[in-house]
């Protein structure tokens, strides 16, 4: 409990700080236009981002479980490398070439990354298609009477 | 994770705050010389692995969100308060630190000013938020992980796995800014160091800058101190001249080794009455910009060099034409360029 106390007023002391220093510097922080950022972010995060993956979730849903598993963890990988690679697209040939900054063909390299995202899933569930066939096989040739196997290898 | 990655960002960031306002009792070292391209690559490396990080954590808890009722007791209202403040603090941080790195500022605060203060308030919201969920953090860790791989669709693990392709791909493809070996796999970094004129890349250009025609012949350098003198650019380039290799490590998280030749900035500081002991301010013929203007002291004094040559050749306007300041351990922007005055204090 002297943990949880201790951990709790060194984190609310920070906490408070900060504000208080963005109060205080009010022609450095913005903060009307900082606080619009900060609701923003929930929103955008909480009423669009989520909802969208959501619909994306149900929509994958007609798709066979166990292809479905590798289609969303194909899916979670391009998302998180597109985060970062979309802005860097957006943002591309905006600055003079001696910075070296944003001067790659970021869309082409997005394409490539997410080629190798797709055909990496796209092997490993054929994989899972090829193990669980040699385990039906040998489970048939033990116990031909079991007919029912689980859709998924253990 | 994500916590781990949030306490490395912050101690990492607040090494780079001090780089910019070291007390004076406690000057910044000039060794090693590649402390504060390590600190700086991790920061921004980190942060931006920790994207996506943020972003699978708040899934993970987004039916919380509905919770019902919303608010039990007083408590149980301040702690989801904390909460909100911790969500929108980090998703802000993250997303303008990312952008700061490509040299984007579509807001009006200052970034510098707003992320150390936002720092501050994710880091007490984080330690809050774990001084709450404490009980619950001992009992899942001294429990075996529950991975029943569901009928439907991606396990826990599975995601795991996913994030972590991707951060690591991420990660793979940006860190090649900060650590050379790894450059040519850096096809998502804003930078590429090595593709720039004479091999480093700048920050503000000499047009930014405000210059065009440089006037050699009217180039002075005021050396200010108990016994001032100028020197003409012929008189400076005929100085005794040494050559080391120092990093240049920008705030926003590239870095490249460089050589860099001219006189030592204490040989010049000497002959004005100065010396190793000496706070000295050198000033830009900028006539605005936050970084017109630096302090060397400490052991950075004995070590720093004021360049005339980069990787061999002289120096070109956008890399600070006709001098600059180039001294080890040392954030890029204070390592101030087109230098016209040295003055010891």
């Amino acid at each position: 409990m002297r943990t949880r106390l201790a951990l709790g007023a060194v984190g609310a002391f920070a906490m408070a700080y900060g504000t208080w220093r963005i109060l205080q510097q009010q022609h450095l922080s913005k903060p009307t236009e900082l606080g619009k950022w900060l609701v923003a972010a929930v929103l955008v995060h909480d009423a669009i981002l989520v909802p969208v993956t959501l619909a994306v979730g149900f929509a994958l849903t007609v798709v066979r479980p166990r292809a479905r598993r590798y289609i969303q963890g194909a899916l979670v990988t391009a998302a998180v490398v597109c985060v970062v690679a979309i802005p860097l697209i957006y943002r591309r040939g905006t600055q003079p070439s001696v910075k070296a900054l944003e001067q790659q063909n970021y869309g082409g390299h997005l394409v490539v990354l997410l080629g190798l995202i797709a055909a990496v899933a796209a092997g490993l569930y054929v994989l899972s298609v090829v193990r669980e066939r040699g385990q039906r096989d040998s489970v048939t040739k033990v116990r031909p009477s079991a007919g029912q196997t689980p859709d998924v290898p253990s | 994770m994500l916590g781990i990655c949030f306490g490395i960002c912050f101690v990492t960031g607040m090494l780079s705050f001090y780089q910019y306002q070291p007390w004076s009792w406690l000057p910044e070292p000039a060794a090693p010389i590649w402390a504060y391209r390590l600190t700086q690559g991790i920061h921004v490396t980190t942060g931006i692995a920790s994207i996506p990080l943020l972003l699978v954590k708040l899934w993970s808890v987004y039916p919380k969100l509905f919770e019902w009722p919303p608010v039990r007791s007083v408590l149980h209202g301040l702690e989801r308060a904390s909460i909100a403040v911790l969500v929108a603090a980090s998703l802000v941080e993250v997303a303008t630190g990312f952008v700061n790195v490509l040299d984007w500022y579509p807001w009006h605060w200052s970034f510098v000013f707003v992320h150390r203060q936002l720092g501050y308030i994710v880091i007490g919201a984080l330690l809050v938020h774990i001084a709450v969920k404490l009980p619950l953090i001992r009992e899942a860790l001294s429990k075996p992980v529950d991975d029943q791989t569901p009928a439907t669709g991606l396990s826990r693990r599975g995601l795991l796995v996913a994030t972590a392709a991707g951060a690591g791909i991420v990660g793979l493809t940006t860190v090649g800014q900060s650590l050379s070996p790894l450059e040519p796999l850096a096809v998502l970094a804003p930078r590429r160091p090595r593709s720039a004129p004479l091999g480093v890349p700048v920050n503000k250009t000499a047009a930014e800058a405000g210059f065009r025609d440089w006037g050699d012949a009217a180039w002075r350098l005021s050396v200010l101190g108990p016994h001032p003198y100028d020197l003409d650019l012929a008189q400076f380039e005929a100085l005794s001249t040494v050559e080391h290799d120092f990093p240049l490590t920008c705030v926003e998280g590239w870095s490249v080794s460089a050589r860099w030749r001219g006189p030592l900035l204490l040989e010049i500081v000497r002959r004005a009455g100065g010396d190793h002991n000496s706070r000295i301010r050198v000033s830009s013929l900028e006539r605005s910009g936050s970084y017109r203007r630096s302090t060397v002291d400490g052991p950075q004094v004995g070590q720093a060099i004021l360049a005339t040559h980069l990787n061999g050749v002289r120096l070109t306007p956008d890399h600070g034409y006709p001098v600059r300041l180039i001294a080890p351990n040392r954030a890029g922007v204070l390592n101030t360029k087109w230098l016209t005055a040295v003055e010891v204090l």
